[in-house]
């Protein structure tokens, strides 16, 4: 059982947390709920020891924690997995689950047949397993969500908190991890996880807490809720959270993109395909199918083996560096927002003008003030907050992240934008505005690229979805809500559905 | 429970956060520098004077310089052992030139050859692909070894008397001036530009940058080069106050570039600071040097002093910024 008291935080003058109490039960799956910088991060975080409270109480199974450190909260049996990866890039597998951990007291963890066999027994028991030897860095990044899920799990965890658990896992291995969550649950571990999926909330959760500007609006059974219900709670104000109608581009739209043969190692194998003027294409496919890799073949982020591109009627170019992509009007929005696409320690405004084509030189003056003048405008436009441009971008939630992310590639105005996973993280309402940004940048004659993981998403945006499977193209179909069964079938190949790739 | 509308509220007030974190998080070291400045104008009745005043000023020009430089490659990332040996080896460099090519022209090639060693540091480190730390610790060795080859291992010295610019301009020596406009030239160029935004962009996050279209290669080549022009400049001016020059002048000044960076509050990490915090922990050096002599303590206690009062700064800052979190 874990038990939140009227816990209170503020950083500087900005209040995140307001007298905030909430009691998850073992037994009990119990999901928070809430808008972008809501508090629901500082709040789980607060339970792990990982922030300090300016007032408050934690207690696990009645009894208070001892300090608000992470070492105290784990003694007490909290296990967390953060919003943002914290595994050790440069180290094995192994490694990491082990990390911190008592099971190996000298010596090599890699080398103990104990830390081994109790892995693979952590690995048999969820359900999902992941080569020990392996360097963290080398894995996809659905796989490092589930070894910080396999670190928490190897101590037996009372309390289990996953911050937005499945935003950057694929269909198929969200579905594998509830259902872990449920097992746990009925194991009597206390499960609290957090998400920006209504339908996944009101699927898995017994019960669901909902924040709104560090306040608590409220907290009951999920069968008293609806989709609707939650997200008036969540936003204020009733939302439609329906794609608009799709407008076409017209027939004789150019080519704007033309990718010829792209081959990158054995996770891209000879893709080619071609975005029209004012065209969203789709890529669907599993995590792992290549669609990333084949984007950062694309703009030169990753250099292709073989293969052409043509950017915007150009000659045909095999890619070398981002610098020509941009300056030809291709840019990419990465999907790993902290790693590929933020400079966390600098302002906002510092990271919207980061992209800006170098036009004036290097010596071209950027005077802050000028820097925040511009930003405003774009803050405005996708609703980021804080609104101060001056705002170190680590400091904001997760999801103004992703806004300040996708603000700073469509501020270069470019003709060709490749989105990969563009509302991971993000609030229904803040979904709903990214949906809305890239409708209308198609609409005003950019050819999208969308990368999804969310079969809704790519169905209600785009024109036409292109199905990878390992490496390959293997189907293209019209984005029609009918044709979701062909997708799932192309991406996950004759084998069908529930075989890992 | 009930307020429809709260999600306008927060934004109200939130948007002079970010300016006012940043005038406490400045102050912490400016605090610290007044501090000792007021001690030691109450404890030495003769650190008051202006004579005093500008010798420090003078005294501090090199390693302020070298400092400066040091800045720019902290704040992209990266770190500059070499600028002792290129300090030197531009000193010997002026010294030896200056029967040829006059006083000028002698600077003038003193200060390129800096910039040319600094591009070689950079071009390893870009090219190369060579962490900055460990390709510079190598090349220190060698452009030393450059530095005694050329003097084979004796003090180079000059007679000519133009060489020694010493004499006072509006107060502060020639030196003096040099420093500050360096330290205003690289400020702007840190704070206000275009390039300067690009180092604390790969500084602080250098895939993004690289992401984003800079070009990371010259930008590493382009900051390297600037600091090996400082340190050569800073060189040149120990030839022109001593008239003489050898490999050894350079041993300590590459730390202590660094270590003024650093207590005047210049992350380690890379991504932050600013060129007037170098010129603040410069200064905060000097003044702890200028007591010992003002105030006749043992120089024998001096390093430890030194070295206390660099981590009671570090510490303090930490203090500042850790306090709104
Ligand atoms: N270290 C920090 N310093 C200053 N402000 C912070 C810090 N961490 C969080 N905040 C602020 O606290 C507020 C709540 O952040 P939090 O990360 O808890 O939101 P969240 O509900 O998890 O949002 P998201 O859904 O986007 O992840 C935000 O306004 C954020 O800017
Ligand atoms: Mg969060």
């Amino acid at each position: 059982m874990l038990e939140l008291q009227n816990i209170e935080k503020a950083y500087g003058p900005a209040r995140v947390l307001d007298g905030v109490t909430l009691l998850a039960r073992p037994g009990q799956i119990h999901a928070v709920l809430g808008e972008n910088g809501a508090g629901k991060s500082t709040l789980v975080k607060i339970a792990a020891g990982l922030v300090r409270p300016d007032a408050g109480l934690v207690a696990v199974n009645g009894d208070p924690l001892k300090a608000f450190t992470p070492r105290a909260a784990r003694e007490a049996g909290v296990e967390i997995v953060t919003q943002e990866l914290t595994s050790v890039p440069a180290r094995t597998v192994l490694e990491n689950v082990f990390l911190g951990h008592r099971v190996v007291a000298v010596g090599s963890v890699q080398r103990s047949k104990h830390a081994r066999q109790r892995f693979a027994e952590v690995c048999e028991e969820c359900g999902f397993s992941l080569p020990g030897d392996a360097i963290a860095a080398d894995l996809s990044i659905a796989d490092r969500q589930i070894l910080e899920v396999l670190r928490c799990l190897i101590r037996r965890p009372k309390v289990l908190i996953l911050d937005e658990p499945t935003s950057s896992l694929d269909e198929e291995r969200a579905h594998r991890l509830r259902v872990l969550l449920r097992r746990l649950s009925d194991a009597g571990t206390t499960v609290l996880f957090i998400s920006h999926f209504l339908n996944e909330v009101l699927e898995t959760a017994d019960w669901v807490t909902v924040l709104r500007d560090g306040r608590l609006i409220s907290s009951g059974p999920t069968e008293e809720e609806t989709e609707a219900s939650l997200i008036n709670k969540m936003v204020g104000r009733t939302l439609s959270v329906l794609y608009a109608p799709k407008t076409l581009p017209p027939a004789e739209a150019e080519t704007v993109l033309e990718a010829n043969d792209i081959w990158w190692g054995s996770a891209v194998r000879g893709v080619s395909l071609h975005v029209r003027r004012g065209e969203i294409v789709g890529l669907a496919g599993l995590i792992g199918a290549g669609r990333s890799e084949f984007a950062r073949c694309l703009v030169g982020a990753a250099k292709p083996d073989r293969g052409t591109v043509r950017i915007a009627g150009g000659p045909p170019i095999r890619p070398r560096n981002p610098r020509r992509a941009i300056s030809a009007g291709l840019v990419m929005v990465p999907e790993d927002r902290k790693q590929q696409g933020l400079v966390l320690g600098r302002s906002v405004a510092e990271n919207l003008a980061l992209s800006k084509p170098q036009t004036s030189g290097h010596l071209g003056f950027a005077l802050p003030r000028r820097l925040e003048d511009a930003a405003r405008d774009w803050i405005r436009r996708a609703d980021i907050r804080p609104a101060s441009p001056a705002a170190v971008v680590g400091e904001l939630s997760g999801g103004n992240q992703q806004k300040v992310l996708l603000s700073k590639w469509l501020a270069c105005g470019p003709k060709i934008l490749i989105v990969d996973e563009p509302t991971r993280g993000v609030d229904v309402g803040a979904k709903a505005a990214i949906h809305e940004m890239l409708a209308q940048a198609a609409a005003s004659g950019v050819g999208v690229l969308l990368i999804s993981s969310e079969l809704e998403e790519l169905l209600g945006l785009a024109h036409r979805i292109v199905v990878f499977r390992k490496g390959e193209v293997v189907d293209e179909v019209e984005g029609e809500a009918s044709e979701r069964e062909r997708i799932m079938t192309a991406a996950f190949g004759a084998a069908g559905m529930g075989a890992d790739e | 429970m009930s307020d429809v509308t709260a999600p306008e509220q927060p934004q109200e007030v939130t948007p002079t956060r970010g300016p006012r974190i940043r005038a406490t998080r400045d102050l912490g070291i400016v605090v610290f520098l007044v501090g000792i400045f007021a001690a030691l104008a109450i404890a030495a009745p003769s650190f008051r004077t202006s004579g005093n005043l500008s010798n420090i000023v003078n005294q501090m020009s090199m390693q302020g310089i070298a400092a400066c430089g040091a800045t720019l490659t902290i704040v992209s990332g990266g770190f500059d052992l070499s600028q002792g040996s290129v300090y030197a080896f531009c000193a010997i460099l002026s010294v030896m030139l200056v029967h040829t090519f006059g006083v000028l022209g002698a600077f003038v090639i003193a200060v390129l050859a800096g910039l040319g060693l600094g591009a070689i540091n950079g071009a390893i480190i870009a090219l190369g692909r060579v962490n900055s730390f460990i390709a510079t610790l190598a090349t220190s060795y060698v452009f030393l070894g450059f530095a005694t080859v050329i003097t084979q291992g004796n003090v180079a010295t000059t007679s000519n008397q133009n060489f020694m610019v010493m004499n006072n301009t509006y107060g502060l020596t020639v030196a003096s001036w040099v420093f500050i406009a360096i330290a205003v030239l690289l400020g702007i160029l840190l704070a206000y530009t275009r390039f300067g935004r690009g180092l604390y962009a790969i500084g602080g996050n250098p895939e993004a940058a690289r992401l984003s279209g800079i070009n990371i290669s010259f930008y590493r080549i382009a900051v390297f080069s600037i600091s090996g022009a400082c340190a050569g400049a800073a060189g040149i001016i120990a030839a022109s106050q001593a008239g003489s020059a050898d490999s050894s002048i350079g041993s300590t000044l590459a730390l202590l570039a660094i270590a003024s960076s650093v207590v005047g509050g210049v992350s380690i990490l890379g991504g932050q600071g600013a060129v007037w915090r170098a010129v603040v922990g410069a200064l905060i050096l000097e003044l702890i040097n200028n007591g010992f002599v003002l105030l006749n303590l043992n120089p024998v206690y001096e390093d430890v002093v030194f070295g206390l009062l660099v981590l009671l700064a570090v510490g303090m800052d930490q203090l500042l910024r850790r306090r709104r979190t």
